[in-house]
């Protein structure tokens, strides 16, 4: 009981606390929108047919009516359907990418912050040369060594975003190496081991919501910027925000509008809620850090 | 005020803890270039030469500025910091070199309590599990208890339940699940206490562990202290800056200025007639609540020194109102005696052109010398020692001879006495006057 309280409920506290400040909104706005597209990115596809995301399934370039609310694309697919779909799509890249990150990068991290030394010195240096690379640049490289596919697109970003947790996480553990409580614990008797998990671990913790949401928000940039150029997805992919951007340009010269904005909509919608979520929390948990150092 | 000089020697059966001659010096960091430059390396000498013993079932207070290496003493004694040279004993078993799973295992007998209880304690943790969490770390050690995660489980739960009934901290069933920012500034130091209880130690170091509570609070735990004494036949090394709570709470006390001891015995006598010039400055500034009491202070003059080149002698003796010729004065206290009197210019008049500036004097060991300019040298040495003689007497008679050579101004100090600690009456004092 008291294991899932600590872990489920109390880290919401500072947001439930903060909900009517500034940060506090934002974080709620960003989480709400996160939902939504998570629950879209469930739902959506059991409702929507894939069949309307084929071409050829409808008449092309259809402006939005009630039967296509977003309108018909160059090859005849509805828009609407391909959203929803892409939505979907986008999610998986996001999770595996972030997530994949996080997994690799903050255990990485925190050795390199605990064990000091010449351990850190060369992981922070195989790391900087890694985050000194442009990103999109980096992803393309890869993308186009591994080859195309969902799975395949979430390692090359994972790559990227490594050193970001790998930073953050070791800076952390720098800092938290050098808490009064670090030492008491060592005082009890506490081995390195237990040291480095029971002590510091769960109080680097906190900092990771922050950069998760936020190199979320990139990663999904990042996939779109990937297929827009033409090294994502496998063609049958049956919705691909980047892609569909990509497919729709030379129709903006003529007036088509909707088989562009309502892909670009939705990578700006996850975007900045991502950020407003990432950014939110980084205003209520660093001045709580702050509040507990002092 | 002569005594027998008598050898501090032998060390009594019943001693829990002896330091012996603990010495702990920190480097000082420095940049590259400067790094390169140094002949020597800087150190502070944080702890320089301590030597004294616990006996079991006594509380022994050490007292001192802050800064002073109490802390340092205190935390080497748990081994939290590495010696640098010196020996520590406990319980006749020699620590200092302890490692591993022998360290683990001292670590169950000798435990430390910090001066502040919100940052010993995780935050993450909950206080029962922060305070059971020692019986976890530790769980080889305690036999029977080991079948089954689930049976030990309780049986923490249920020894963590006992020890914060027994600290204060009630109601205890409800404070086992609340966070350590939950609780109030003395709960947390129950909390600390509790934990550092759990595995049951002999010696308890306590560093400043009530100077951050508030008046009202601190004294409730220190008489819980005194208390869990009682009961378990705790020691406990008390670290303080405070000497009313010292007063209050010790057997003995050990004075400390600059890594040295400069008096420790039994609290009731130094309190009642302090020995070391140090130890009377500072109880001195105890306020006593009673206006019409109050005497003249005699607080000591200046800062105190830097620990990396701490003055020779009696550490003491820039500060000491009853500083003596043999103290130690060397050629620096006489560069910091002339900067003094040239930076008054009513007295200094026109010395700064004939002995002047400040910045040309060196000192190197017991000489000051300055490159005068060549015709004025002899000027020099006149003027040097006119504006000796409103110096302290005492430093200057400490004065060898001032001579010009050549073109150098020199100042040499005669060599101090060697200081020893010294037997008078009940206690140990390291001061000239009693050797």
């Amino acid at each position: 009981m008291e294991w899932l309280h600590s872990r489920l409920v109390r880290p919401f506290r500072p947001l439930i606390r903060e909900r009517h400040t500034l940060p506090g909104i934002l974080s709620w706005i960003g989480l709400g929108t996160l939902i939504a597209f998570i629950l879209v990115g469930i739902f959506g596809p059991v409702l929507v047919s894939i069949d309307q995301t084929k071409a050829l399934a409808y008449p092309i370039l259809l402006p939005p009516s009630l039967q296509h609310v977003m309108g018909t694309d160059g090859i005849g697919r509805d828009v609407f359907a391909r959203v929803i779909w892409g939505t979907r799509t986008s999610l998986m890249i996001m999770a595996i990418g972030a997530l994949l990150a996080l997994v690799v990068g903050f255990p990485i991290g925190l050795l390199s912050g605990f064990v000091g030394g010449k351990v850190d010195r060369v992981l922070v240096l195989v790391m900087d040369s890694v985050y000194a690379f442009p990103g999109l640049l980096l992803a393309a490289l890869i993308a186009a060594v591994i080859g195309k596919g969902i799975f395949n697109i979430g390692i090359a970003i994972t790559v990227i975003y490594i050193p970001l947790y790998f930073r953050v996480t070791r800076n952390q553990t720098l800092s938290t190496r050098e808490e009064l409580y670090v030492e008491a614990g060592r005082a009890l008797g506490a081995r390195s081991w237990t040291i480095m998990l029971s002590y510091i671990a769960y109080n680097v913790v906190i900092v990771i919501p922050v950069i998760f949401s936020l190199s979320a928000a990139d990663t999904i940039l990042t996939a779109a910027g990937l297929s827009y150029l033409g090294l994502g997805l496998e063609i049958d992919i049956p919705g691909d925000w980047g892609r569909d951007l990509s497919d729709a340009q030379r129709f903006l010269g003529s007036g088509i509008w909707w088989t562009s904005l309502f892909p670009g909509l939705m990578i700006i919608l996850l975007t900045v809620g991502l950020s407003f979520l990432g950014e939110g929390l980084n205003d209520i948990i660093n001045p709580l850090l702050k509040k507990e150092r002092a | 005020m002569s005594a027998p000089v008598v050898a501090v020697q032998g060390e009594p059966a019943n001693e829990l803890l002896r330091l012996d001659n603990l010495k702990v010096h920190f480097p000082v960091k420095l940049p590259f270039i400067q790094r390169l430059l140094q002949r020597e390396e800087a150190v502070v000498h944080a702890v320089d030469g301590v030597s004294f013993g616990i006996r079991a079932g006594e509380i022994l207070g050490l007292v001192g500025e802050s800064g002073c290496g109490k802390s340092t003493v205190g935390r080497s004694c748990v081994r939290l910091i590495k010696p640098t040279s010196g020996r520590i004993f406990f319980a006749g078993q020699n620590i200092t070199k302890l490692g591993g799973e022998n360290l683990r295992a001292l670590r169950r007998r000798i435990q430390i309590i910090f001066q502040d209880p919100h940052a010993s304690l995780t935050p993450a943790m909950t206080i029962g599990r922060g305070i059971g969490h020692p019986l976890w770390i530790h769980r080889s050690a305690f036999g029977p208890q080991k079948s089954g995660s689930e049976a030990f489980g309780q049986w923490v739960r249920q020894r963590v339940l006992n020890t914060m009934r027994e600290v204060g901290l009630t109601p205890e069933e409800q404070l086992y699940d609340k966070f350590p920012g939950d609780l109030s500034g003395g709960q947390k130091q129950r909390a600390v206490i509790a934990r550092a209880l759990i595995l049951e130690p002999n010696l308890l170091v306590v560093d400043e562990g009530v100077s951050m509570l508030d008046m009202s609070i601190r004294a409730k735990v220190l008489e819980l202290m005194l208390d869990l004494k009682r009961r378990h036949g705790l020691t406990y090394l008390f670290i303080t800056h405070d000497l009313a709570t010292a007063k209050f709470i010790c057997d003995r006390i050990a004075i400390m200025y600059m890594g040295r001891i400069v008096e420790i015995g039994p609290a009731r006598e130094i309190y009642a007639d302090p020995k070391h010039p140090y130890t009377k400055a500072l109880l001195q500034v105890i306020p006593i609540p009673d206006p019409d009491k109050r005497k003249e202070k005699v607080l000591p003059r200046g800062e105190v020194p830097d620990a990396v080149h701490p003055p020779a002698g009696c550490r003491f003796h820039p500060r000491c109102p009853a500083v003596l010729a043999t103290c130690g004065w060397e050629g620096r206290d006489f560069v910091d005696f002339l900067d003094e009197h040239l930076s008054d210019p009513k007295r200094a008049g026109d010395d700064e052109s004939i002995v002047g500036p400040i910045e040309g004097w060196h000192a190197d060991g017991l000489v000051a010398s300055l490159e005068a300019k060549p015709m004025s040298v002899e000027k020099a040495v006149e003027r040097v020692e006119t504006i000796l003689a409103e110096a302290p007497v005492a430093m200057t008679q400490a004065i060898e001879s001032v001579s010009a050579q050549k073109r150098t101004v020199m100042v040499r100090f005669h060599p101090p006495n060697q200081l020893r600690q010294t037997q008078v009456q009940d206690r140990l004092v390291e001061c000239l006057l009693y050797q």
